[in-house]
């Protein structure tokens, strides 16, 4: 690691991509051989294309779906679109190598505008292994890589023969000492030096599925049914034309007696699909310690690989929901800096669900270890509490001023369930300084606690309001490079106490943390 | 890379960062920040005036609206101004051994500071009226997707240039 640092020396930025055209006829090194995708990865860039220009043209399509005109030449339309995207995606795909050299990935790739992306190993934040399930037949991965720069340049490499794809990955994400090609029949070695860490069996994986959020999944089946039934209308109303008066008559009565009907149907219906749900995403999850990493596996149909050094974790989340607390269980998150374009979507999160305490206790021992010290907990001044029964007056008030007799009651009630909440969220916030570590607690019906390490502190925010100030109060804001840890209206001594050790941590350290 | 020590430190003999430690930005950017003002401000008037001008010759009088649209421009011109000449004192820069910090805002003041050893890469920003005032933007990034970066404008162009070629000089050496 450190090695590797001092000999890259001036090459201190993560990734250079640059569209010099003096670039192109400088040599390749000579002795790492120039590798190209596997010839499947064709057909991954030809429905890339042909979404793109969907996507693109989505007002040609709309116009088809008015116009005549348009629609006759659909088909030609339709040809030249394919063509187009089968002719780039080959010239993309041709275009496109890569080279593994012995301390950076050097991928060239682009038709009209070349590019020459450096990847320098150690900068290698996330290495990624997926497997849709075309890509299975054909048995190739596609591999993810991520830089977490701040230009966000991630890299794809589409398709590669599954062991070759798994060969990089070893190498990309142990700082590459060892050749690319010596690599090929290591892979089956590397596994056993492994020990596992959790692997999700078929009654967890179905408790799991249980224990998800029902209501939320059942809200997104009805809207997909609902959305699906729209152009099915017509055989609706004619199968509603064909039920007898006497029924309709009937139902004006008896609706009450449904109501227990409906809602063991919506209970139901949410819990397949979040059954479902968990089966496809989780099917076969483990997690193996390796002496470099974490590295998960999993997925039905869309098979995941995610690999990641221990150092790089950047926060450890775990979140409970009350059916899970009542199982026993836990959901855990591991957070990692992330390119800044990928944000917006989320990326990808490495989810452990269905961790029972000891195994939560373990994960916890090997990411964050523990240290007996004496702690500081800090919660929030009383301020807090008030902000968010104001605000929530605020949002039930309109009920009791404007409502009827019936209203003024359930606002009463949403107001006493509000307030409740309240308080007891108030009460669950909790700041545990420990001499290297933070851990924060919160939530009331959903339990979260986040756990960062102190040194991992990238940037420390102070905000006080004009309101604030006179109560000397302020938010403290410690962000790390996968997001920040946040608490709100301590007192302002507090803050900067808190400020000064996480500055004093993250500049004495000479640790990697990223 | 040195032996690893641990010695304990005892958290009060820290060093802290003190808030009277921060220094002003230079006065042409106080100049700047009135120019942007005083436009900002003529633009949102005339607008105004051009919209009662037409009332007036509609209907010789004025609707409530009109009203409500002059008074929120005068309160937001008050906060504003309140903002500028109240908080003007409060902007400031601390450069330490180890980290940049910036304080702006009275309304809401905020402290972000930046340790060096975290900054990935740093910029130097000038627009057209920046220059016309002899201020730049001192940028600093940072990793991952907090955004964390830090933005100091109405810098005096020198020092940043210096400030960042110390920068430099430090992320080269880790």
């Amino acid at each position: 690691m450190w090695i590797g640092l001092s000999a890259l020396g001036n090459n201190s930025m993560s990734v250079s991509a640059n569209h010099n055209p003096a670039e192109e006829s400088q040599p390749h090194p000579a002795h790492f051989p120039v590798l190209r995708q596997h010839p499947t990865g064709v057909f991954q860039y030809i429905v890339n294309y042909t979404w793109i220009f969907i996507r693109g043209f989505w007002p040609i399509l709309a116009g088809a779906a008015v116009s005549d005109n348009i629609r006759a030449y659909g088909e030609w339309i339709g040809f030249a679109v394919l063509a187009i995207a089968c002719l780039s995606a080959l010239l993309q795909y041709w275009k496109f190598t890569f080279q593994v050299t012995e301390e950076a990935l050097v991928i060239r790739r682009g038709v009209l505008e070349r590019e020459r992306i450096t990847i320098a190993f150690e900068r290698i934040q996330i290495v990624n292994l997926e497997q849709s399930i075309w890509q299975r037949a054909f048995g190739v991965m596609s591999v993810k890589v991520d830089t977490a720069g701040t230009s966000g340049a991630e890299v794809e490499i589409a398709a590669l023969k599954v062991q070759q794809a798994k060969a990089l990955k070893s190498i990309l994400s142990s700082g590459g000492v060892r050749d690319y090609t010596e690599q090929d029949n290591k892979t089956s070695e590397s596994a056993s030096n492994s020990t596992q860490l959790i692997a999700l069996s078929w009654s967890r994986l179905f408790k799991v599925g249980l224990t998800q959020n029902h209501l939320r999944n059942a809200l997104i089946a009805f809207g997909s049914v609902v959305a699906l039934a729209e152009p099915l209308e017509g055989l609706l109303t004619d199968w509603l034309s064909d039920v007898p008066m006497y029924t309709w008559w009937l139902l004006k009565f008896l609706w009450v007696l449904l109501i227990p009907f409906f809602t063991i149907g919506v209970v139901v219906l949410g819990m397949l699909v979040s059954l479902i749900g968990a089966v496809l995403r989780y099917y076969k999850l483990q997690v193996r310690v390796q002496a470099e990493g974490l590295e998960l596996s999993g997925g039905l149909l869309k098979k995941f690989e995610f690999k990641i050094p221990l150092h790089k974790v950047q926060m450890l989340e775990g979140s409970s929901g009350v059916l899970q607390r009542l199982m026993g269980f836990e959901t855990f998150r591991i957070h990692q800096a992330r390119a800044q374009s990928e944000a917006a979507q989320g990326g990808v999160s490495m989810a452990i669900p269905g961790l029972e305490c000891d195994h939560a206790e373990r994960l916890n021992a090997i990411l964050f270890p523990p240290v007996s010290g004496e702690a500081e907990v800090i919660r929030p001044h009383k301020m807090l509490l008030i902000r968010m029964l104001i605000f929530r007056t605020v949002v039930v008030a309109p009920l009791w001023v404007w409502g009827d007799g019936w209203m003024q009651i359930v606002g009463c009630l949403w107001g006493v369930w509000l307030y409740v909440g309240a308080i007891k969220q108030y009460h669950s916030i909790l700041l545990t300084v420990y001499e290297e570590q933070l851990c924060m607690h919160k939530g009331w019906l959903r339990k979260k606690h986040l756990r960062t390490e102190l040194h991992k502190a990238q940037r420390v925010v102070l905000t006080e309001s004009w309101l604030m100030r006179r109560r000397s109060l302020a938010h403290a804001r410690i962000y790390t490079a996968a997001g920040p840890v946040a608490v709100r209206y301590i007192p302002k001594k507090t803050a900067m106490k808190l400020r000064d050790i996480a500055l004093y941590k993250a500049e004495a350290t000479n640790r990697p943390w990223m | 890379m040195s032996l690893f020590s641990n010695t304990s430190v005892r958290i009060d003999a820290l060093p802290s960062l003190q808030e009277e430690e921060f220094e002003g930005l230079p006065l042409r950017y106080r100049a700047l920040r009135m120019a942007i003002f005083a436009i900002v401000m003529l633009l949102v008037f005339a607008a105004l005036g051009v919209l009662m001008w037409f009332e007036w010759q509609e209907l010789n009088t004025f609707r409530w609206g009109v009203w409500l649209a002059l008074g929120a421009a005068f309160a937001f011109g008050l906060m504003w101004a309140i903002e500028e000449v109240k908080g003007f004192p409060l902007r400031g820069v601390v450069v330490r051994e180890h980290d940049l910090s910036y304080r702006s805002g009275f309304f809401k003041r905020e402290t972000i500071t930046v340790p060096f050893n975290r900054v990935q890469h740093s910029e130097i920003a000038q627009g057209p009226l920046a220059r016309a005032f002899s201020v730049c933007t001192l940028k600093l990034y940072t990793a991952g997707h907090s955004g964390a970066n830090l933005r100091v404008p109405g810098m005096d162009v020198d020092r940043a240039k210096r400030l960042r070629q110390q920068l430099d000089e430090r992320v080269s050496q880790s």
